[in-house]
């Protein structure tokens, strides 16, 4: 069968990448979608330009840059409560490298309750209700058929675990005027669900929401702005981090034997199969 | 914005209550007199862990730690061969390669595991597929597997790259069902603890041959796995712990070479292409 199957294909790719984003040019330079890295951008463009060029292959308007990075700040919370920098605390209590630490904690954090994994779920959602909104009902009759289902209300982007309502919303909303941004059609539909939200389930509109119709008011995809908070949470890990690698080993919260309470079988033997 | 004036919701705790300790039904600690932070004694369901270390084998203690009993003998039988079958995926695997990447870079030798059951978690031959794949067996195994392969054949087109995924854990690689996965897959058929997933999945395989579809290594994975009562998560897991001894195998023999000794990609053969040009 082997002698029949056509491997072009592969062959023409082996030893050889093809790379739509650029590369090393040995002698001649770097270059990202056509800029030069170090004679275009070093200097030239935020660190948050860069990572969305290198994402998107566009370069992105300062601002906006500055309004991605600005999300960011709001997740660096240096609280080891927080389950992903309390994975990072761990690593500093374990002595590992501030890489592994902070790998750790950024793989933590994507979850399907909050981080950057549950953006997608978020942007799935806003762009499903701008679609319903637009052609088939209201706001409400969207939230009581498609994002109500039998165990309750699904509204990724509304909510968050511990408390009700999100601080961030507000700073982020002021920040974005701020820099001169105006209210895009996803924005609006988001404050509208918002509203309907409060009066009747208590959830207000969450940091990720936010941010997922804000990005698809700029013309960012799904995946896109998935790409570009992979890491978001990276200024809390390095926080937590720091301090408990600074600290005594054992010294975050120590547990007794019987802080651990033990709900399985009695003491057996081995021979008891 | 017209939403400066807007009156931001109010942040407040939710009533939800969270544990004052932690549970467990795995792990037992008694603490040494005098010392309630030291213990004298640790139980893994039920088992002194000393007893443990003494009388099984490490692959009983995975299923024990996991299921929480011993292995049956005809359990034990399917588990190691699986768990040997596994344990090397070959340098031509991604997350191998991605271990041999960063050992031959030089980079700290306890970071090469991390790496490559961070790279092994993926949809296409790593853990989630695995998971995936007890999921698509446990949701057919029911039917004909005849009648699913026919189904899915109906509606199947092949993706961009070739690769093609017919199921998770089922298609074909550079154009053909792999024959070392399927060799894998016919030994472990001859246990007798494989009664139920397995030969489902060996009999979907044959309806897809004709194909040139057939068994990944998640596939095996995941019908072996099914076999044996692990949940898809567990499977996940359990996959990415199997096949960390190749990892780390390649991982060490390239830790010992120079950086010269991976290829590195002439200039001439890094080509530059449009968003459309491939």
């Amino acid at each position: 069968m082997s002698n029949t199957i056509n491997t072009q294909y592969w062959e023409q790719r082996r030893g050889k990448i093809l790379s739509r984003k650029g590369g090393w040019e040995l002698g001649k330079g770097i270059t990202l979608h056509g800029y030069s890295l170090l004679d275009d951008l070093l200097g030239k463009s935020s660190f948050f330009q860069v990572l969305i060029l290198g994402i998107t292959g566009r370069l992105p308007e300062e601002r906006y840059a500055k309004w991605l990075e600005a999300t960011f700040i709001c997740m660096s919370w240096p609280d080891p409560r927080i389950w992903c920098n309390q994975v990072s605390t761990f690593g500093g209590e374990m002595r590992t490298s501030s890489v592994n630490a902070i790998a750790a904690g950024i793989i933590s954090s994507e979850s399907i309750m909050y981080g950057p994994g549950v953006s997608l779920e978020a942007i799935d959602f806003i762009h499903q209700a701008y679609d319903f909104t637009n052609k088939q009902g209201s706001v409400s009759e969207f939230i009581n058929t498609v994002a109500t289902t039998r165990t309750g209300l699904k509204a990724p982007g509304y909510g968050r675990p511990i408390a009700t309502g999100d601080e961030r919303v507000a700073a982020m909303i002021d920040y974005t005027a701020a820099l001169g941004f105006s209210e895009g059609p996803y924005f609006k539909l988001a404050l509208e669900i918002e509203d309907y939200l409060l009066m009747h389930h208590q959830e207000s509109l969450n940091l990720a929401g936010y941010m997922s119709a804000f990005a698809s008011d700029q013309g960012y995809s799904k995946l896109e702005m998935h790409r570009m908070i992979s890491t978001c949470v990276n200024g809390g890990l390095h926080s937590c981090f720091a301090e408990s690698r600074d600290q005594a080993s054992d010294s975050f919260l120590p547990l007794r034997c019987d802080d651990v309470e033990y709900t399985g079988p009695e003491e057996r033997k081995i021979d008891q199969r | 914005m017209t939403t400066s004036s807007r009156k931001a919701p109010a942040v407040e705790k939710r009533t939800a209550e969270f544990s004052q300790k932690i549970s467990t039904k795995i792990w037992s600690d008694q603490p040494c007199p005098g010392n309630p932070f030291v213990a004298e004694k640790s139980l893994v369901h039920g088992y002194n862990l000393i007893d443990i270390a003494k009388n099984l084998s490490f692959s009983e203690s995975i299923f024990l730690n996991i299921k929480g009993k011993l292995a049956t003998p005809e359990q034990l039988e399917l588990f190691n061969a699986l768990l040997s079958g596994l344990s090397n995926l070959g340098p031509r695997h991604a997350a191998v390669r991605a271990v041999m990447n960063a050992a031959v870079s030089k980079t700290e030798v306890q970071n090469l595991l991390p790496i490559g059951m961070s790279i092994a978690s993926g949809e296409f031959l790593g853990a989630e597929e695995v998971e995936q794949s007890v999921r698509f067996i446990r949701k057919n195994i029911n039917k004909p597997a005849t009648e699913v392969a026919g189904a899915l054949l109906g509606k199947f087109t092949a993706d961009s790259n070739n690769n093609s995924v017919i199921a998770p854990g089922f298609g074909s690689r550079f154009g053909q069902a792999d024959p070392v996965c399927a060799q894998l897959a016919s030994l472990l058929l001859t246990f007798n603890y494989s009664d139920r997933a397995l030969p489902w999945a060996e009999e979907f395989c044959k309806a897809l041959a004709a194909d040139n579809f057939g068994w990944f290594i998640t596939g095996v994975a995941a019908a072996s796995f099914a076999d044996l009562g692990f949940t898809p998560k567990a499977s996940a897991g359990l996959f990415q712990l199997a096949t960390a001894p190749g990892m780390l195998a390649h991982g060490l023999e390239m830790s010992a070479k120079p950086l010269t000794a991976m290829p590195f990609v002439d200039d001439k053969d890094y080509v530059h292409i449009g968003e459309s040009d491939e």
